[in-house]
């Protein structure tokens, strides 16, 4: 438990705790949840027969591709995406089950990186920069090694892409069992503990955590399937690869980019995946965890560096 | 206000049709449509009574140089599509396209339209100019207080005759030189599998302002009167055989529109001029934006 928690930070376990309690009550109250659509209008696309919840920006040059983290819909790139738009097409998706796309399993490493060809294919992106943030970080080392000659290059924003092992199997009985949902949430507060969540995320120079701030974060809860999804994908623990896989990435230009103050994955586990992937290292000076949320100009430069 | 939308299993394996579908919310109407390739945006729509299919053949060959989004509108199509025939008017359709355009943030457009996606994109053009750079238009009709033509009226007797029972995809077929297959009119057919399925496409013969003080006709000579200052580039494609909006039509859009180039006539070809001609219609939109 505490090895795990200190992988992967206990900012974003606190936000997994809050997230799943959350899901589970939404799910509660709203019997099973809402659909997707009718909290994010779209667009959507259509994908081996699940709808995938996406955006984009820009309408020349080489395509990149944005793929979020654990708990992060498409719209962690909203600032980053329209810079990035003026000289490339630029996508990023929503992850099942995470934004706004179907809850339909397997919530697996296998199957995301399956989602993220589909994707491609779906969109007629050809040879994209991948860009991985946080979890999405083990997606794009995931396609670097699967099929290095589709990809132009990699850019591992906040995420070491090493797996962490299964959840705590707490975390999976509080994904499942509405009494301590209830619970939770009457000890806690709701927003009290997104707001702690987030602060950590964002680190100094984050946005003020308005209503408006905390609604992006916990919307996508309300999701239907959104709580059975967590429940079935939590003991899987944090999906990535070993160093040693790391090592194993060649043929694709790759850059690891971090937020110098970020306490959920530290600068110094940035570091070492690095090392391990022979890529330069730029570290983002006033971002923590949310660094494209923070510094979307620094990590627009850093992702240009390998997108051309 | 009840909606219907057509099973998902309907539109499998239609012919040269492969295109992912992609999805926008209104206000809890579902809006289906292509978006296909990269580049400057072109922009497809389609009339009464067809959808995104219609354009088939036209985007493979677009969507190597641009990219081609076709919608379905509300009523058509694998979008949703209100029952009651009320539902439906000019000023919903061209908000709907409205709509898509700003959420898809469109620009540098090319609106490329049809049959009754000429009144809608044509307006979104003058109401939305900083949104779009040229006009293809195709067998279409702009204007106010009578008839396109006697053809036109014979089909509204008929479609207000059949009403639930109008054959959707024998209709279209009417309107083509050539005939089609019959798993093409199956693709047509595809989106109305029952009479109240087909509240939009009954909805559009009445929506044509036959006369001065019909509900769309403010709006539609407003659109027109705008057209008169457009000066950016418009091209006139016509299916030379049309019988619904004759030649004659085509050559009234050049007159109109400051920019405009052509009538482009396509020989053997009639009102679906994208199932008559579809590569020499692409040719010549590709030839247009190059």
């Amino acid at each position: 438990m505490r090895r795990w928690a200190k992988r992967i930070g206990l900012g974003l376990l606190a936000l997994i705790a809050a997230l799943t309690a959350a899901s589970a009550i939404y799910d509660g109250v709203s019997r099973g949840g809402v659909p997707a659509r009718t909290l994010y209008s779209g667009p959507y696309v259509e994908v081996d027969g699940r709808s995938l919840a996406y955006r984009r920006w820009g309408s020349h040059g080489s395509p990149i591709v944005l793929v979020a983290g654990f708990v992060e819909p498409s719209d962690v790139w909203r600032l980053v995406g329209p810079l990035l738009g003026r000289t490339h097409r630029v996508f990023a998706l929503d992850l099942p089950p995470f934004g706004y796309s179907q809850r339909k399993g397997p919530y697996t490493l296998a199957a995301w990186l399956d989602e993220v060809e589909g994707f491609e294919r779906a969109l007629g992106i050809v040879r994209p920069t991948l860009v991985g943030h946080s979890l999405g970080a083990a997606v794009v080392v995931g396609e670097a090694l699967r099929h290095p000659q589709a990809v132009e290059g990699i850019v591992l924003l906040d995420g070491d892409a090493l797996r962490s092992g299964g959840a705590p199997g707490w975390i999976g009985a509080l994904a499942v069992d509405p009494y301590f949902t209830a619970a939770y949430r009457l000890l806690t507060g709701w927003d009290w503990v997104f707001r702690k969540a987030l602060a950590s995320a964002y680190g100094p120079y984050g946005p003020p955590l308005t209503g408006a701030e905390l609604d992006r974060w916990e919307r996508p809860f309300r999701v239907a399937g959104t709580a059975a999804a967590f429940a079935a994908m939590l003991p899987r623990g944090i999906q990535g690869y070993t160093l040693g896989d790391l090592r194993r990435v060649q043929g694709v230009r790759v850059l690891v980019a971090w937020g110098e103050h970020d306490t959920t994955d530290s600068v110094q586990a940035g570091r070492t995946t690095a090392r391990a992937l022979r890529a330069p290292f730029v570290l983002l000076p006033r971002a923590a965890h949310l660094s494209m949320l923070v510094d979307p100009a620094g990590v627009a430069r850093a992702v240009k560096l390998i997108a051309g | 206000m009840s909606s219907f939308r057509t099973a998902d299993e309907r539109f499998a394996g239609l012919p040269d049709y492969p295109f992912a579908p992609h999805w926008l919310d209104l206000d809890g109407l579902r809006l289906h449509y292509l978006d296909e390739g990269a580049g400057d945006p072109v922009l497809l729509l389609h009339g009464e009574p067809t959808w995104s299919f219609l354009w088939r053949r036209v985007i493979p060959p677009l969507a190597e140089r641009a990219r081609v989004i076709a919608p379905d509108l509300l009523g058509f199509g694998r979008s949703d599509k209100p029952t009651d025939s009320g539902w439906y008017s000019y000023d919903r359709h061209a908000e709907t396209v409205e709509r898509l355009a700003a959420e898809l943030d469109l620009r540098r457009l090319t609106v490329v339209v049809h049959d009754w996606g000429g009144p809608i994109g044509l307006r979104l053009a003058v109401e939305h100019e900083e949104r779009v750079e040229r006009l293809v238009i195709l067998d279409t009709g702009i204007g106010a207080g009578s008839a396109p033509s006697e053809t036109w009226l014979r089909f509204r007797a008929v479609v207000r005759e059949l009403g639930g029972e109008l054959d959707i995809g024998r209709l279209v077929a009417a309107g083509t030189a050539g005939g089609l297959s019959d798993a093409v009119r199956a693709g047509y057919d595809a989106p109305f599998p029952t009479a109240e399925s087909k509240a939009g496409a009954l909805a559009f013969p009445e929506l044509v302002p036959t006369e001065p003080d019909h509900p769309s006709a403010a709006a539609m000579l407003r659109v027109r009167d705008a057209l008169h200052g457009w000066r950016k580039p418009a091209l006139v494609v016509w299916g030379a055989e049309d019988a619904v909006l004759p030649a004659r039509v085509a050559e009234r859009f050049v007159e109109l529109l400051p920019g405009a180039r052509g009538p482009v006539l396509l020989d053997g070809a009639s009102h679906f001029l994208q199932e008559d001609r579809p590569e020499e219609l692409a040719a010549a939109i590709l030839d247009f934006i190059a």
